[in-house]
């Protein structure tokens, strides 16, 4: 056993809080509300901080008045953080995303336009495609053109700039793929009419599963509709709650929400008709959005909150109405992020990860460390990134099993 | 607010606080006023006897408004009671339903209301809860601090009259069969005895630190924003007194217990495999079932 190992709480603390829970007297006498409200102000009329903490460290019920008070804090400085209050003490948010708001919304315009142009005709796409596109636009090659600012990846976060390195590691085989199998006019040039023709979907990369079916003659389907990324929440982006966001929330859980995200909103196949499988479009292996030829039908956007109990909440009708999620074996989470309506990735204290593949029921991934976590970004249910409570970043690209 | 009680306070400087109050608003009573700041030094200075010094920099440092806005509440003063309710009803709630979740916020915060305006015996003299606010946190702090001081209480005063849970599930298996270890009990004590010293060598802010993380599931964002320190330092902080108490325990095994490497081992293997007696999950909820996710993660 090595010096680092031979901690007996490094993995089962329950000995440590055993011997922490106060139970005798303590001694001195028990707060009151207001000697407590004043230490946690810091106010200067409160003397003798040593003695006060000496007491919390060995009462029961100081300590967890204490905790309790702290909770109703927190709560209180999340819910009123952009609101004015009469209380201007109330402004701590727990957990702030590591990334730059914009980030997500940015991610998700390009998955989406790579989600239109894979399902778009081609003649369809030749006459409609508007000369400039204020995120993305696609290139005869299929392939992605980013707007300068989403390509920095050095003027992102650590986290996003990660991601988006492993995203674009994979960008020159969808490529080479895509530019062997189809040619498509270029976005600047002026397309010609095309002579009225049964839509052909376009042929596609063969995923590495093997499912897809090319070139199915169906009728030539509605132009697709993307829903914007709604204000109140981006897809896929962790937002705290503030104040005039949260104006119209009277519920009695808002007040108790550490991190509320969203998945993005997406499209799928109508029944019976059929998916012909993987475009260009991003969304790392396996898990990219499928190329639709099929009429698309909107998945409505699912919401979530972490509590600040630990708890998860799940909204699939746009926060109307709300379900725990049960998560086996129970843990308590801080955060999280959802890059599809059936993909929640979820972190929690002591480096805990979890994650759904069907939006209902979590399982543990391996921890790529045990610290605490602060943020997670994911693309997908294998590529996410987390970055721990001291700076640190990890990543993964199968799902949680091995994080580098 | 009680009479003005202890140390004499001039003339000059309650009329200032007079003014920085802006008792005006509710044609609070000079002597009404007096009295709550008289109170709220002869609170904070108990059995001494301060200096004009003294209470100069401690009245400086009141949140006067608020405690002009409790005192004229507990006078009675409508339009300070209109003025709490709009500014405080709100804060009052949501620390409620922070609190408690289980659908009694509301009663909790009711009941909160009730004492403030003294409804217990409106008779004589109203006893306004509000005379326990000395001004020396701001007046929603202190709402929050009662508040959860009340839930604690209350949960105290129930836990007692609950039976023990029935459900087997709720009941922790043991991860390993105790029989084959006749060692565990020596093991058990002698950790129980080392960690425990350990812990009671530390500094009280450390151990408090501790039990806010490990035994009442408090964020570090929570800890930080209770003990003035980011986040980060807390993080900081746990992690070099749990190495503390690791090298503390090591050498207490070794020296007290006589215990060479190879037993100091076994000790923890057998302790850390399973805590059998010393488990508190059921009593310590999730932040046990937290760490039994991680013991479980270990030992893929």
């Amino acid at each position: 056993m090595s010096p680092d190992d031979r901690d007996p709480l490094q993995n089962d603390d329950r000995l440590l809080r055993r011997s922490l829970t106060p139970t005798g007297v303590a001694a001195g006498p028990c707060l009151d509300a207001e000697t407590l409200a004043a230490w946690a102000e810091g106010s200067p009329g409160v003397e003798r901080t040593d003695a006060l903490e000496r007491h919390l460290a060995s009462c029961a019920r100081c300590q967890a008045m204490l905790a309790t008070f702290a909770n109703a804090e927190l709560a209180e400085g999340v819910y009123a953080a952009g609101a004015p209050s009469s209380d201007s003490q109330s402004k701590v948010l727990p957990f702030k995303p590591a990334f730059p708001r914009w980030a997500p919304i940015a991610l998700g315009a390009v998955a989406a336009s790579l989600v239109i142009y894979a399902a778009w005709p081609r003649h369809a796409r030749s006459e409609s495609q508007p000369p400039q596109q204020t995120m993305a636009s696609a290139t005869p090659a299929g392939q992605v053109q980013y707007p300068a600012d989403v390509r920095a990846t050095d003027q992102l976060s650590p986290a996003v700039a990660k991601t988006a390195e492993m995203a674009a590691a994979r960008q020159p085989q969808k490529k080479a793929a895509a530019k062997s199998s189809r040619q498509t006019p270029a976005a600047s040039t002026p397309a010609p009419v095309a002579p009225p023709e049964p839509f052909r979907a376009p042929p596609v990369v063969v995923p590495p599963t093997g499912a897809a079916i090319a070139g199915v003659t169906l009728p030539p389907p509605p132009p697709p509709v993307v829903a914007p990324p709604s204000a109140a929440a981006k897809p896929g982006e962790l937002t705290m709650l503030r104040g005039a966001n949260d104006a119209a929330r009277t519920d009695a859980s808002a007040s108790r929400i550490v991190a509320d995200f969203a998945s993005p909103t997406t499209t799928t196949p109508a029944a019976g008709q059929s998916l012909i499988g993987r475009g260009a479009g991003g969304g790392g292996r396996g898990g990219g959005a499928g190329a639709l030829i099929a009429s698309p039908r909107p998945i409505a956007r699912v919401n979530w909150h972490v509590l600040a109990s630990g708890q998860v909440e799940r909204s699939i009708n746009g926060g109307q109405t709300w379900q725990p999620v049960t998560i086996t074996p129970p843990a308590i989470m801080v955060n999280g992020t959802a890059p599809s309506s059936d993909v929640c990735w979820l972190i929690g204290k002591g480096g805990i990860v979890m994650l759904s593949t069907n939006g209902v029921t979590f399982r543990r991934v391996h921890s790529p460390d045990v610290a605490d976590l602060h943020s997670i970004t994911a693309i997908d249910e294998f590529q996410a990134t987390v970055t721990t409570i001291d700076g640190r970043v990890f990543t993964t690209d199968d799902g949680g099993d091995h994080w580098k | 607010m009680g009479p003005p009680a202890g140390p004499r306070i001039d003339a000059a400087l309650l009329e200032r606080l007079y003014g920085a109050a802006r008792a005006d608003r509710w044609a609070l009573p000079r002597d009404a006023f007096a009295a709550a700041i008289g109170a709220s030094v002869a609170h904070a200075f108990e059995d001494r006897s301060p200096s004009s010094a003294d209470i100069d920099r401690y009245t400086s440092a009141l949140h006067v408004e608020d405690l002009a806005l409790a005192c004229a509440c507990a006078t009675g003063n409508e339009r300070a009671w209109e003025e709490f309710v709009a500014l405080y009803r709100p804060v009052l709630h949501r620390a409620a339903h922070a609190i408690d979740p289980t659908g009694n916020a509301d009663d909790l915060a009711d009941s909160l209301y009730a004492d403030l305006y003294g409804m217990g015996d409106r008779q004589e003299s109203r006893r306004s809860l509000f005379r326990y606010f000395h001004g020396r946190s701001k007046l929603g702090t202190w709402l929050r601090a009662v508040l959860s001081q009340r839930h604690i209480d209350r949960v105290r005063a129930t836990r007692k009259l609950d039976p023990l849970p029935e459900d087997p599930a709720s009941i922790p298996a043991l991860t390993v069969d105790r029989a084959i270890d006749p060692e565990r009990a020596r093991f058990e004590a002698a950790m129980q005895s080392a960690l425990t010293e350990a812990i009671a060598a530390l500094p009280a802010r450390d151990r408090l630190r501790l039990s806010c993380y490990y035994v009442q599931s408090l964020t570090l964002a929570a800890i930080g924003r209770m003990l003035k320190e980011h986040e980060a330092t807390v993080s900081r902080h746990l992690t070099r007194t749990r190495a503390a108490i690791r090298d503390a325990v090591w050498a207490r095994l070794r020296t007290d217990h006589g215990m060479d490497e190879r037993a100091i081992e076994e000790c923890f293997r057998s302790v850390s495999a399973d805590a059998g007696a010393l488990d508190v999950t059921g009593l310590i909820g999730p932040v046990a079932v937290r760490k039994n996710a991680e013991l479980d993660r270990s030992s893929r």
